[in-house]
């Protein structure tokens, strides 16, 4: 049973929490007497499960794997359809997928199930458009900058959690009210004069 | 917004520039870090995660942070009364950010364990707000894992049952406390001065001394608060160096109304020195401001010595030989 009671620790001074006061409902740190709540689920108890090595060939003729051409292939990859051994073959999304269409999809941001991180380009393009404005001069850059921006991420994969375009429409309609001010300003000095 | 699988809030947010969160799906429960230009995902599946951990802590800060901001409040009043409208704004939203990041301060740190890692759940700060998530998350890893029966917990080997808990000695610093001793008897000093002017004695280098002496006592203050976090100095000591804190800007801030109402009500004659210093609501500023130095520091002393002295390793006793 592969129980590492060291592991479950009292955040406020690390001691480690007996088992005890494992799935009680009021608990205290028998070391800095800290109220807690430790809950423990059945993963807790369950072995890892062991590394598939794969199966050698035993005959020619049989079917091997794309990557271990020496390993018996068990199925073929749902995505590109190459035949896999069981150490390649990685259960996804309820198929079996193949380390490089896995690689490949995650490289383009197909996977939003995979990516540890995105871009948030909607609130670049709002900060570009609000932040220089403070200083008024520089918006004669950043304004077609922001549009510029907002042009050209509007399709691009945003946060993976709901969110609208509402920034970037902000954004846009700063940036056109910042360009309309200045091209007001230079109409108005040249006729002025 | 992104295709697939379908998000939805959980109780439970921190932060102002650099935010967490926690959201759910279908499978797992997805931790959102969000700086402004970008986020990072951490996700936990119901079928691995195997303890949740939450620790009530000792939100010491909370109760300090309340006193100032009321403090505050009371002086923005004070100041709106006085017809000082520009400071009396100021006053007001300093009391305000500072109430504010009270009210948020966390009181609580929950943990989640996997086969893999033991992650911090950031958002999960406040007892109320943990409580409503973990239930929801609870049960959607009872619904994929089931509950743990009685007979899996009777089964943990019986040692760990028996696990006697030590603190870990790591977690505290040896703290002499010798910067203590001297802010206090330095405390001590700033009400004796104080008390000269409450007797009338009127002297350019004594009020020079104790402003002098009060700015080397917040500074010192400031630094032992500093050294003495998680240290094994005594927690009355902690606590009086926290009070002594507080009790100086409070009387920083109590001062300056003082002040500012008495020159009101003065008026021209607030030129006249002597005038200001036998002013009642002066005279009585000051009476407090010598009990609370002096209390604090003697206080201070006293707890300190007689921390040392239980911590202090007995003395070897030479027995005779027979």
């Amino acid at each position: 049973m592969p129980i590492a009671p060291e592991h479950l620790a009292c955040s406020s001074c690390s001691a480690p929490i007996p088992a005890e006061d494992w799935n009680r409902e009021h608990a205290f740190c028998a070391a800095c007497r800290a109220p807690l709540t430790v809950q423990i689920f059945p993963a807790f108890f369950a072995k890892p499960p062991a590394p598939a090595a794969g199966t050698a060939l035993l005959e020619a003729g049989e079917a091997s794997c794309f990557y271990h051409p020496r390993k018996q292939a068990v199925v073929p990859c749902d995505r590109c359809g190459r035949f896999l051994c069981s150490l390649c073959q990685v259960e996804f999304l309820g198929q079996n997928w193949c380390p490089q269409c896995i690689q490949s999809s995650t490289e383009k941001g197909q996977l939003a199930q995979l990516d540890p991180s995105r871009k948030l380009y909607d609130n670049m393009a709002l900060m570009l458009a609000i932040l220089p404005a403070c200083l008024i001069w520089p918006t004669i850059v950043t304004a077609p900058a922001t549009l510029y921006v907002c042009i050209r991420y509007w399709g691009a994969p945003s946060s993976i959690v709901p969110r609208t375009k509402a920034r970037f429409v902000i954004a846009i309609a700063l940036a056109a009210l910042q360009i309309g001010a200045w091209i007001w300003l230079v109409l108005f000095l040249i006729y002025r004069r | 917004m992104s295709a697939g699988t379908p998000y939805y809030r959980l109780p439970g947010r921190s932060g102002l520039f650099i935010s967490h969160s926690l959201w759910m799906s279908a499978d797992h429960v997805l931790s959102v870090r969000r700086n402004p230009f970008s986020e990072s995902y951490r996700r936990y599946y119901f079928t691995d995660i195997q303890a949740i951990v939450l620790t009530e802590l000792p939100n010491v800060m909370a109760p300090y942070g309340y006193t100032t901001g009321a403090l505050f409040v009371a002086t923005a009043a004070a100041l709106s009364y006085t017809q000082h409208p520009v400071w009396a704004i100021l006053c007001g939203l300093i009391a305000l950010v500072t109430l504010w990041l009270s009210w948020r301060s966390a009181d609580c740190a929950c943990y989640l364990q996997t086969t893999v890692s033991s992650e911090m759940l950031p958002s999960l700060r406040k007892q109320g707000t943990a409580g409503k998530t973990l239930a929801i998350i609870k049960a959607q890893i009872e619904k994929a894992q089931g509950a743990v029966s009685a007979e899996a917990l009777e089964a943990v080997p019986a040692d760990t049952r028996a696990r006697q808990v030590a603190p870990p000695k790591s977690a505290l610093r040896h703290c002499t406390g010798r910067l203590h001793w001297i802010v206090f008897a330095l405390m001590v000093m700033r009400g004796a001065l104080s008390s000269s002017s409450l007797l009338g004695v009127v002297s350019v280098p004594l009020n020079l001394a104790a402003g002098g002496l009060g700015t080397v006592v917040l500074l010192l203050l400031v630094l032992a608060a500093i050294q003495q976090r998680n240290s094994d100095l005594a927690v009355d000591v902690r606590r009086v160096i926290y009070a002594s804190l507080v009790f100086y800007i409070a009387s920083g801030l109590a001062g300056f109304v003082v002040s500012i109402y008495v020159a009101f009500r003065l008026g021209q004659q607030a030129a006249n020195r002597s005038m200001l210093l036998a002013n009642p609501a002066i005279r009585f500023f000051e009476l407090l401001d010598l009990i609370g130095f002096c209390a604090l520091g003697l206080a201070g002393l006293f707890f300190l010595w007689r921390h040392q002295r239980s911590s202090a390793p007995p003395s070897i006793e030479l027995g005779t030989s027979a």
